[in-house]
C-alpha cells in the first residue's frame, strides 16, 4: 500500500503541495479532511475518502494517543491502568465451633479430620491461595456434616448397644 | 441465604438446643437407657466425646466437679466455644479478634488438645 506508484497533490495548511509519493503525503502530517488528489480520481476529496490514505491514516495518525499494550496484547484507546490490586477477599469459614462441638457430642472421632481442614482455611488463605481456602472450607462442612450425620445413623444401634 | 432462612435456622437452632439440655437436665444418661458412644462399644476405647452426656447432665445441675470428672475437655471447651462464637457474631467488628480465634496457632492447639486428652485418657482410664 505504501510502495504505489501513485503521485499525491494536497493542500496542506493552506500550501498546495505535489507532487510526492505515498510516503511522503503521510510524512506531511495529513488529516482526514486535508483535500487531495491523485490520477485516477475525479476531483479533489478529502483524504478519508481515499481508500489507501484512509487505511495509513488509521494506523499511523491515530486520532488519540495509543497506550503500551497490556498483557493480553490489546492496544487502548484510553490511557493505560494496570491492573489494580486484588480485592482484599473475605476469609472462607473455619467451621471451628461446629468442629469441636461435633467432635465431643457426637461419637464420632471424624470431628478431627473436621478440625485439620479448619486449620487449613486459614493457612491457605494467608499464603494467599484463595481457591485452596475455599476447597477447605467446604471439606470441613463436609466433615462436620459426615460426623452429624454418622451420629444420627448410629443412634439407634448405640441405644441397643446400652439396652443390652 | 436469606434473611427468612437465616431466621429460621437460628430460631431452630435454639429450640433443638433448648429441648436437647432439657432432656439431659430431667434423665440422668448414667442411669437411663441413653446412647452409648458406638466409638466406645466398637472399638472399646474411648474418643474424646466420652463422657460427654453425663458431663453435660452434670452440668445442669451445677455440678461443675463431676461434669469435669466425666468429660474435663467439655469443660475446656466451653469458653474458647463462647468466645469463638462471640467473634463470629461480631467478625465485622472485631476483625481481628475473629482472624486470631481462626488462626493456625488456635486451631492446631485445639486439635493437639483433642489428640493429647483422647491418648492420655484410654492410657489413665480419665
Amino acid at each position: 500500500m505504501e510502495n504505489n506508484n501513485y503521485r499525491y497533490w494536497a493542500i496542506h495548511n493552506g500550501m498546495r503541495i505535489g507532487p510526492v509519493s505515498f510516503g511522503e503525503l503521510m510524512e506531511l502530517g495529513i488529516r482526514q479532511e486535508t483535500p487531495v488528489w491523485r490520477a485516477g480520481l475525479a476531483d479533489w476529496c478529502e483524504a478519508s475518502a481515499v481508500p489507501e490514505i484512509t487505511q495509513c491514516l488509521e494506523v499511523n495518525i491515530p486520532p488519540v494517543p495509543m497506550y503500551p499494550p497490556d498483557y493480553t496484547g490489546t492496544w487502548h484507546q484510553t490511557p493505560y491502568i494496570p491492573e489494580v490490586p486484588r480485592q482484599e477477599k473475605p476469609m472462607p469459614p473455619t467451621y471451628l465451633v461446629w468442629s469441636i462441638i461435633t467432635t465431643l457430642l457426637c461419637c464420632i472421632p471424624t470431628g478431627i479430620v473436621a478440625i485439620i481442614y479448619s486449620s487449613k482455611v486459614n493457612s491457605r488463605f494467608t499464603s494467599g491461595d484463595y481457591d485452596g481456602a475455599q476447597k477447605a472450607s467446604d471439606a470441613a462442612a463436609i466433615w462436620i456434616l459426615v460426623t452429624v450425620v454418622l451420629g444420627l445413623i448410629s443412634l439407634p444401634f448405640q441405644i441397643l448397644i446400652s439396652l443390652l | 441465604m436469606t434473611r427468612n432462612a437465616r431466621l429460621t435456622l437460628y430460631i431452630g437452632g435454639i429450640v433443638a438446643l433448648a429441648s436437647f439440655l432439657l432432656i439431659y437436665a430431667s434423665f440422668d444418661p448414667a442411669h437411663n437407657p441413653f446412647p452409648r458412644c458406638i466409638f466406645l462399644s466398637l472399638s472399646g476405647l474411648k474418643c474424646p466425646g466420652c463422657g460427654s452426656q453425663r458431663a453435660l447432665h452434670a452440668l445442669m445441675h451445677g455440678n461443675l466437679a463431676q461434669a469435669w470428672h466425666y468429660n474435663s475437655i467439655l469443660i475446656l471447651s466451653l469458653p474458647l466455644l463462647a468466645l469463638l462464637g462471640f467473634g463470629s457474631l461480631y467478625k465485622n467488628r472485631y476483625p481481628r479478634l475473629y482472624n486470631r480465634l481462626n488462626g493456625s496457632t488456635v486451631i492446631w492447639t485445639v486439635f493437639a488438645i483433642t489428640i493429647g486428652w483422647w491418648i492420655l485418657r484410654n492410657i489413665f482410664d480419665w
